[in-house]
């Protein structure tokens, strides 16, 4: 994927829609394409690590341990609360089918935040959508 | 987005409270004839001054009753009730008059009649406050108010036939009822097509208060305190005011015509045409002048036009009575004349003013405020006027008196819409304050709570919850918290000492200071990197000869937590480490903190700041100086007078970014003084010309669109929602669109930073910010925008920073407003424009790409230069070269 790929692949996520292309170039040109056949492992459970990915084609399944969360379709993101605080992964993740992502990295997250104070926004409506579909009131 | 439903176009509204108006034009003609016919005939003259004392009265209550259902009830039903009733009350005064009799209910009719007027003209006026935005009231609610004077006509014209019809002037009550139960399904009808604007319940208070109790109680307490308010006391004096000049220019007329046409049917003659013509003049007013002239000139017209015309043909009257007499024609003509204009100009421009001015009131207080200052301030003008012309008709002389009774109150009502139209501005501003939720800082470590908080947090196990507990400590200052820290201060943990002692030494201890002094050399070596970071914050709180050396080794600390901590401990006068905080900004985890220690190294740094930002106007747009540059200038927030300088200097810096942000910096509360602002108006004149190029380009690329549609219309500066399922697709010219809106935004951002520097953040800060907030409505704050910048420089920015029109209009606007020339070229020239960038305009390697992507979709990249755009060298053009070779 080239670069303006990248950009208009992450501006269909919703964490990222309101950050203009101009800044969301850098992001892009720092992510990292992952390409994972179906059924494979995207996250570990458990596993301590500190990046995001957003799905640019495909299908994932969140599972924590047997039990499915949640279907993750093209422009979802996944593994957000891990970039922005590491911890142990809560969930594992896996491809349905074979599945596009780009892995942004926590650093490359700061800086986006330490520039741009106000995506902080988003990024809380982002998290509270997902605290909600996940049951919490 | 925003859940408030979306302003209708405006049309298909307007349609339906142009039909309400004309239908009740025609109500209150057939109302007027004959209510007063029946009470001339049964009562004779002698007994109207004593109606217009019961008008007062009873226009008092029902607004007030009607004030106080608009809080618990929405506005259509108030209306359906009102209007209802009132069409029965007139079908019972009809039953009443059958067989001849019941001419008392001519007394109660007469009093029904101004009444029923205010409070129609509240209705529909309200109705379009609901529907339409403020420019749109503007615009259209001539219009509206236009079809009253129709109505008023083809009742005039319909009594006569009506009489013969129906048998009695009496029959005309049946005609007047059903002409009343028409308005009220309009507003029906009206209320189920416009649910979502109409059909809203009155919302909760703002902020209840402990004593304002129930909602109700506190509503009553909101409207008393907003009529007591300045701004809504000008509005009821204007009201007033206006009402009196118009009662008494009306009575002049009569009292004239009545002195010069002794026989009544020449009298009639007269009151025909003089009729005729008012009703002619106020509807081609209304509809070929009113909406052009307020729409160029605003409210100030609005305000001022009606009290100062009247006020000219007052003293007309004054200086053609003195010279021909009081029984001349010439006076006729000149009150008659004063009349007309007065009725053209009260439809035409001021209650178009006045219910653009509601629009500052909170919505749920509008409709009342509006039924108490219409509903009671002008029926007891009414009243007012009545007893005036009473007292002066008593004296010697009682034409002169009411004559310059007329002046001095066209005077003082000219002085009123002065004062009016100076409270607006603020009054807008004000309310774009009010209706942005600010919070206060969240201030910890002030209370014994918090202090038994921290406590709890030491000990849990939780090393997040600990470290929050260390904080909160380092946070006490208060007194009482002295003991409590003396204690924690020898406790067995090296952090709970540091965080302690830095409490205490912060807030004067000396012999804690010096404990500290030995807890931050033992932790600066240690291991731990938070205990490191606790020694580096500690450093804030000491001045031993230690404190520099230990700051410059915790600054180059391999923990981006110690560094974040060394660089918080950095303040005025620590110059040596300027070199250290600047290449800190570079570093994304320390990026916050070193922004801050720039802003309290303030002058120290400016010489450095000047160095990048000189860099980053010669480095290629998007590049690591521009960024290092926008970091630095965002930073640079002590003020002061090299400050201001420097940045002065910098206002039309090269590259937008980093100007948007430098102009951020100098913005002040108050307007900027001669010399930045003959710079600043010069970057707004530039962004607004790079601004007609970005629209200009997205036109003719939507125009001319390439292999793929282009997005839907709403164009640059409107989100687009992704597409329903289906991987993302960067084809065509949909990277570049998105691009192009960028670019607009960012040139919308640059405007309202320029601005906010011209007239000071007093001024303009809540209007800029609820422009900047794409998810509100921005209707009001445009308006602001207009009254502190004044029409014509207003008018020049607005396309730039509304986005709701179409980017077609908004181009046509920019050209026309600013007298600029249309860029010129198809798709094939704009492509070539934004891909080579010869004349540097563009300056932006995403844009550059994305027109790059769309020239070789649309495989016209061969027959472009693109020679320049390689010579960036810049990865990502390069990507979309490398896919044309």
């Amino acid at each position: 994927m080239t670069t303006v790929e990248r950009v208009v692949a992450l501006q269909r996520v919703p964490l990222f829609a309101e950050v203009p292309g101009r800044t969301l170039a850098a992001v892009a040109q720092r992510a990292h394409e992952v390409e994972v056949e179906a059924g494979g492992l995207v996250i570990e459970q458990g596993a301590v690590e500190d990046h995001l990915f957003a799905v640019v084609t495909g299908r994932l399944v969140a599972r924590d341990g047997e039990r499915v969360l949640r279907e993750l379709a093209a422009g979802s993101t996944v593994g957000e609360l891990a970039a922005l605080a590491p911890e142990p992964r809560s969930a594992g993740v896996t491809a349905l089918v074979p599945t596009l992502l780009l892995r942004i990295d926590r650093r490359v997250l700061d800086e986006l935040l330490a520039d741009h104070p106000e995506l902080a926004r988003g990024i809380i409506t982002s998290l509270v959508r997902m605290i909600r579909s996940s049951g919490h009131p | 987005m925003s859940g408030e439903p979306q302003q209708p176009s405006g049309h298909g509204a307007v349609r339906w409270l142009v039909a309400q108006s004309v239908v009740f034009g025609i109500v209150a003609a057939l109302l007027g004839v004959v209510a007063n016919t029946m009470f001339l005939e049964a009562y004779g003259a002698q007994w109207l001054p004593l109606t217009y004392v019961v008008i007062g009265a009873a226009g008092a209550a029902v607004s007030v009753a009607v004030a106080r259902s608009a809080r618990r009830f929405d506005l259509v039903r108030i209306a359906v009730v009102v209007l209802g009733a009132t069409a029965l009350l007139l079908l019972g005064a009809w039953v009443a008059t059958l067989g001849g009799g019941g001419a008392w209910v001519s007394g109660p009719l007469l009093v029904l009649f101004p009444v029923l007027i205010q409070l129609g003209f509240v209705f529909v006026g309200a109705q379009a406050g609901r529907i339409l935005d403020i420019a749109g009231i503007k615009a259209r609610f001539p219009r509206i108010i236009a079809g009253f004077p129709v109505g008023a006509v083809v009742g005039g014209l319909l009594a006569a036939p009506l009489v013969d019809l129906l048998g009695s002037t009496e029959g005309l009550l049946l005609a007047t009822a059903l002409a009343q139960a028409l308005f009220t399904a309009l507003v029906v009808v009206t209320g189920i097509r416009y649910a979502a604007f109409l059909a809203v319940a009155p919302g909760p208070p703002p902020a209840a208060t402990a004593e304002s109790g129930p909602d109700e109680s506190a509503a009553a307490l909101g409207l008393r305190r907003l009529l007591a308010t300045r701004f809504v006391a000008l509005i009821l004096g204007y009201q007033v005011l206006s009402a009196l000049a118009s009662q008494l220019s009306d009575y002049l007329v009569f009292d004239r015509a009545a002195a010069q046409f002794p026989d009544a049917d020449d009298l009639a003659r007269f009151l025909g045409g003089y009729t005729a013509v008012m009703n002619v003049v106020s509807i081609a007013f209304l509809v070929l002048v009113a909406g052009p002239l307020m729409r160029r000139y605003g409210l100030r017209l609005g305000i001022s036009a009606n009290p100062v015309v009247l006020f000219a043909a007052s003293v007309v009257m004054l200086v053609v009575l003195g010279v021909s007499g009081g029984a001349s024609v010439a006076l006729l003509v000149a009150v008659s004349a004063a009349r007309i204009l007065d009725i053209a100009l009260t439809d035409g421009t001021t209650r178009t003013s006045i219910n653009a001015m509601y629009q500052v009131l909170p919505e749920r207080l509008r409709l009342p405020a509006q039924a108490t200052i219409e509903g009671t301030g002008v029926p007891v003008a009414i009243s007012a006027s009545g007893l005036v012309v009473l007292a002066l008709n008593a004296m010697p002389s009682p034409l002169t008196a009411i004559v310059l009774a007329t002046v001095l109150v066209c005077a003082a009502w000219v002085w009123t819409g002065l004062l009016l139209h100076r409270a607006y501005g603020p009054a807008l501003v004000d309310a774009l304050r009010e209706r942005r939720l600010l919070d206060g800082p969240v201030v910890l470590g002030g209370t014994a709570a918090d202090l038994h908080t921290a406590e709890r947090l030491l000990e849990s196990p939780d090393p997040r919850s600990a470290r929050l507990g260390l904080e909160l400590v380092a946070a006490m200052a208060a007194p009482e918290d002295q003991p409590e820290l003396a204690f924690l201060a020898d406790d067995p943990r090296p952090g709970v000492r540091l965080s302690a002692l830095h409490a205490l030494a912060a807030s004067g201890d000396g012999g804690a200071r010096a404990a500290l002094a030995d807890e931050v050399r033992a932790a600066e070596g240690s291991g731990d990197p938070d205990l490191r970071a606790r020694a580096a914050l500690a450093l804030t709180s000491l001045d031993d000869v230690d404190r520099l050396p230990t700051l410059g080794r915790l600054l180059d600390d391999p923990s981006a937590a110690v560094r974040t901590a060394a660089l918080d401990a950095v303040h005025q006068g620590d110059d040596a480490f300027v070199p250290a905080v600047v290449a800190a900004l570079d570093d994304p985890g320390t990026t916050v903190a070193a922004c801050d220690a720039v802003g309290r190294l303030g002058d120290a740094v400016l010489r450095v700041a000047e160095r990048v930002l000189l860099r980053a106007a010669s480095a290629d747009p998007d590049s690591l100086e521009t960024l290092r540059a926008v970091r630095l200038a965002r930073a640079l927030t002590t003020v002061t007078e090299a400050r201001d300088a420097l940045l002065t200097r910098w206002a039309g810096h090269p590259d937008r970014e980093v100007g948007r942000v430098v102009l951020e910096r100098l913005a002040a509360a108050g307007p900027a003084p001669t010399g930045l602002a003959a710079v600043v108006d010069e970057v707004v004149r530039a962004d607004v010309a790079h601004a007609i190029q970005v629209l200009g380009a997205a036109v003719t690329l939507r125009r001319e669109p390439g292999t793929r549609p282009a997005p839907p219309a709403g164009g640059p500066g409107t989100p687009q929602p992704p597409p329903a399922g289906g991987p993302p697709s960067a084809d065509g010219d949909e990277p570049l669109h998105g691009a192009l809106a960028d670019e607009l935004t960012l040139v919308r951002e640059r405007v309202l930073a320029a601005l906010l520097v011209r007239y000071g953040t007093d001024r303009l800060a809540p209007v800029t910010a609820v422009l900047l907030d794409a998810g509100r409505p921005a209707p009001l704050a445009i308006e602001a925008l207009e009254v502190v910048l004044g029409a014509t420089a207003a008018a020049r920015v607005t396309p730039v920073l509304d986005s709701r029109d179409p980017p077609e209009e908004r181009l046509h606007r920019l050209l026309v407003r600013n007298g600029a020339a249309a860029p010129e070229g198809g798709a094939h020239a704009v492509l070539a424009d934004l891909v080579e960038d010869r004349r540097d305009v563009w300056r932006s390697t995403w844009v550059r790409a994305c027109a790059v992507r769309a020239a070789c979709d649309r495989g016209i990249a061969d027959e472009l230069d693109l020679v320049p755009a390689g010579a960036l060298g810049d990865p990502m053009v390069d990507e979309e070269l490398d896919r044309i070779l």
